[in-house]
């Protein structure tokens, strides 16, 4: 069950996706923005539009004044012209009401026709009438009380009193006002919309990194997503499949290896099956027969014995658990060792081992783990050189590190063999490689303890002429780490 | 610390008390309103207005002052102690404005008091004799040569402020402004002013443009045979028209009892234009629709309107159009291509 869960699509609230959260954090913004804006803009337009009308209302009463005054306005009822100029100025604007007083502050005219004869006398008006434009308003009107001098001159025969309702204006206004705000819905609307396909956009990537890893977790093979200008993504696509790889490449040498460690130890099982069941099915076996067919047996344990030796080994160091003994040891007296050790070995195959010492080289390291090492490489080297070959060890100092070198005079490693030579269970020549006996760990342990030590074992080869491995580890491990840190 | 407060405290105080003064003050004319029939005479002492004005001329400023009538013998001598008071502004009315009278030092040659024989005979006064103001009590205004060159605004100050004051003496019902004919050696009016003339003194707002008019709106009888009138108050607020009014208050139908509608259901105004004094009207399509028909309900509904129109000034003259368009006939009887003007026999007595 709980597998079968985690396999399962996780169910993702709609609010909480990527998505979501960058389309209303979006749409908050943008509503905010819209409110406060909207009211600032709605302001500035109605106070710019209420200049607008004022001036509007100055202009026309300038242009009654003058037109009144060309007719020779006299002060008493205007002239019919400027009767019914007065009437369509009021038809025209709605909030307008204009007054014409004569030049003792009379009503004479009233374009609402109620104030007749009625006497106005305030500051404004008798502003106007000593000449100049006077303008005044409160909270329900603007005024304005413009003069009507004599035609070219200054004496002054009436006033022009006009009134502009502000509550007639607001109702115009409140017309605009609703346009400007069915205009700025749409506004909305439309951007809304913009965002939450660009929160789409935006939240792409994600939706695609994780359509891509839940394939990954199903086991497919699945190409990472190719994610346009998005620098920090496209990052952690390559990081996850960095990982990814290395996870599966773990895996596989995992399986690889079980699979090859069963292999390895089901040859020799085989071949013991096989020998013990002719024994078994012949009835009479001689003696030498017996013996011969047993102590093929024997060789066939052995080399199982040996591999599992070297596997537990080679997991031993692996795990890491093996700290380092280290401690100051002469590298030439442990190879003159491993050499005095395999000198049966060699002279079975008439192989000469050779030293090379142009210096007595001292260096801190585990002699156990190091001599498995060496005597791994001049054991191989002995393996798979030729008849009457010879083994040359050298060691030298290269630096703060100590080289040693083995060299022997056999067939020769191709070079497409290299990189995986120090792999587990590779052999260069399956076949000719189990007669020799091997585990095929030999090399896989080298490496582990070289590295073990912080250093690195490489190989050169010639074909025909022979193949040399290096091992390079440091002279003083912990000063080198020290130096490191 | 204190003292500070307490000078704030002091100004406040002065403000307030030069707020509730300006505030009686400008109330009018009304609080002696009564004391004229209770013999002006005998009183000692009157609370009047008085006008002043700023150095500019173009404020009219009013302050309350006692007018003491002690040395007062006569009606006259009360209103030349009027004059002198006004020529003598107080030092400073408040903190901001300097107060100046309002009467020019050499504007006012002399003043008589009316009514004289010629008024009272009514006859011999020539042209200048008005039928109204028989009768009546006349301040007669003598002013210099000084009034020709005066500014308007000067002018307009003196004739307010002093008929202001003077009518709220109570004293007379009319003043008249009259300058001397060098040549002739007689004296002209040059105007009137009567206290029954509508003054609005220093407000703006509402108080001018709000208005409460009575007007006169013409119904049909119970027998639909004639016109009827009903008076009615009509509010006009700032920019309301009163032609619409009239004819909204006529569609709206009548309020008094016996009194039928007019108009037919659901007529609305379109526009109304007045162009040479002529009234436009342009209804709706229901005006012409909507009406029973036959001769003299259609002369009814077409007069109704007109009279009622007709009171409001112009030519009187009112031309119809249903939905902007001119017609012929209004139903079947009544041409509606033609100018219609007030025909007062269709009213009923």
């Amino acid at each position: 069950m709980t597998i079968l869960k985690l396999q399962g699509k996780r169910r993702v609230g709609i609010f909480r996706t990527v998505r979501m959260r960058i389309f209303l954090t979006m749409g908050l913004v943008f509503t905010l923005f819209c409110l406060l804006f909207s009211q600032y803009l709605f302001r500035a337009w109605r106070n710019a539009w209420l200049e607008d009308k004022q001036q509007e209302v100055s202009r026309y009463c300038s242009l009654i004044a003058s037109e009144a005054a060309f007719m020779q306005y006299e002060g008493s009822s205007p002239d019919q012209y400027i009767r019914t100029e007065l009437e369509n100025l009021s038809r025209m604007f709605s909030y307008l009401r204009i007054l014409v007083l004569d030049k003792n502050g009379k009503v004479q005219h009233d374009s609402s026709q109620s104030r007749y004869g009625v006497y106005i006398i305030n500051d404004e008006v008798l502003e106007a009438l000593a000449g100049s434009t006077a303008y005044g308003s409160d909270d329900a009107v603007y005024r304005m009380a413009v003069p009507i001098k004599e035609y070219g001159s200054d004496k002054v025969n009436g006033v022009i009193y006009a009134f502009a309702g502000l509550e007639q204006l607001e109702r115009l206004i409140d017309v605009s006002r609703t346009r400007i705000m069915l205009v700025e819905f749409g506004g909305w609307i439309v951007t809304m919309i913009v965002m939450y396909f660009l929160s789409k956009f935006l939240a792409r990537p994600v939706t695609k990194i994780l359509d891509w890893l839940r394939a990954l977790r199903q086991g497919q093979e699945t190409k990472a997503p190719k994610l346009f200008m998005m620098d920090e993504y496209s990052e952690m696509v390559e990081t996850v499949e960095e990982t990814s790889n290395h996870l599966r490449a773990i895996d596989s040498s995992r399986s690889q290896f079980v699979s090859n460690v069963s292999h390895e130890l089901k040859t020799p099982l085989s071949a013991i099956k096989v020998l013990t069941e002719s024994l078994l099915l012949q009835d009479s076996v001689p003696e030498e027969v017996y013996k011969e067919f047993l102590g093929d047996i024997n060789n066939e344990i052995d080399r199982m014995n040996n591999i599992v030796n070297d596997l537990l080994t080679l997991v031993r160091l692996e795990e890491g658990g093996s700290a380092l003994n280290l401690k100051m040891l002469c590298i030439n007296d442990m190879v003159d060792v491993i050499n005095r050790r395999l000198q049966t070995v060699a002279e079975a195959r008439g192989i000469t081992l050779m030293t090379d010492y142009p210096e007595r080289v001292e260096a801190e390291a585990d002699e156990i783990k190091l001599t498995l090492a060496v005597s791994n490489l001049i054991h191989n080297a002995i393996k798979y050189n030729r008849e009457n070959g010879t083994v040359t060890t050298s060691v030298t100092t290269e630096g703060a590190m100590c080289r040693i070198m083995v060299k022997d005079t056999g067939y020769g490693i191709e070079k497409e063999h290299f990189e995986r030579l120090f792999d587990r269970f590779y052999r260069v020549d399956k076949a000719r490689d189990r007669e020799t006996g091997g585990s095929g760990l030999g090399l896989s342990i080298v490496r582990q303890i070289v590295n073990l030590h912080g250093g690195d074992v490489s190989v050169e080869s010639v074909i025909g002429e022979g193949s040399t491995f290096t091992i390079r580890i440091p002279l003083d491990p912990v000063t080198e780490a020290e130096v490191d840190e | 610390m204190m003292k500070k407060w307490l000078a704030l405290l002091m100004a406040a105080a002065l403000l307030v008390s030069v707020f509730s003064l300006s505030g009686c003050s400008s109330s009018g004319k009304a609080p002696e309103e009564n004391s004229q029939t209770e013999g002006k005479t005998e009183k000692a002492e009157d609370a009047l207005t008085l006008y002043f004005t700023n150095a500019e001329g173009t404020k009219l400023i009013a302050a309350p002052r006692v007018m003491n009538w002690l040395n007062a013998a006569e009606d006259i001598d009360k209103l030349e102690i009027l004059l002198a008071a006004m020529k003598d502004p107080p030092a400073y009315m408040n903190d901001q404005e300097r107060l100046y009278s309002i009467v020019p030092g050499d504007l006012v040659d002399h003043i008589e008091l009316g009514p004289d024989d010629l008024y009272a005979s009514g006859m011999e006064h020539g042209k200048n004799a008005d039928q109204d103001k028989v009768g009546s009590k006349i301040l007669k205004v003598y002013l210099t040569d000084s009034y020709e060159t005066m500014d308007l605004n000067r002018w307009v100050l003196f004739r307010t402020g002093l008929t202001q004051t003077v009518f709220e003496l109570g004293m007379v019902d009319y003043v008249e402004f009259l300058t001397e004919d060098t040549q002739t050696q007689s004296h002209l009016v040059v105007d009137t002013v009567s206290d029954t003339a509508e003054m609005i003194l220093n407000q703006y707002g509402g108080s001018i443009y709000s208005d409460e008019v009575r007007v006169m709106l013409y119904f049909m009888n119970e027998s639909g045979t004639k016109l009827v009138k009903e008076e009615r108050m009509i509010t006009l607020n700032m920019t309301e028209n009163m032609t619409r009014a009239v004819l909204e208050a006529l569609i709206d139908g009548p309020r008094e009892e016996g009194h039928l509608p007019t108009i037919p259901e659901g007529t609305k105004i379109k526009d109304i234009l007045m162009q040479n004094g002529t009234y436009y009207v342009d209804l709706s399509p229901e005006f012409q629709l909507n009406h029973e028909g036959s001769e003299q309900l259609e002369m009814l509904t077409i007069y109704s309107i007109v009279n009622s129109l007709s009171q409001l000034g112009g030519t009187g003259y009112v031309q119809f159009f249903i939905d902007g368009q001119q017609v012929d006939y209004y139903k079947s009887y009544v041409r509606l291509d033609q100018y219609f003007t007030k025909d007062l026999s269709l009213v009923e007595e």
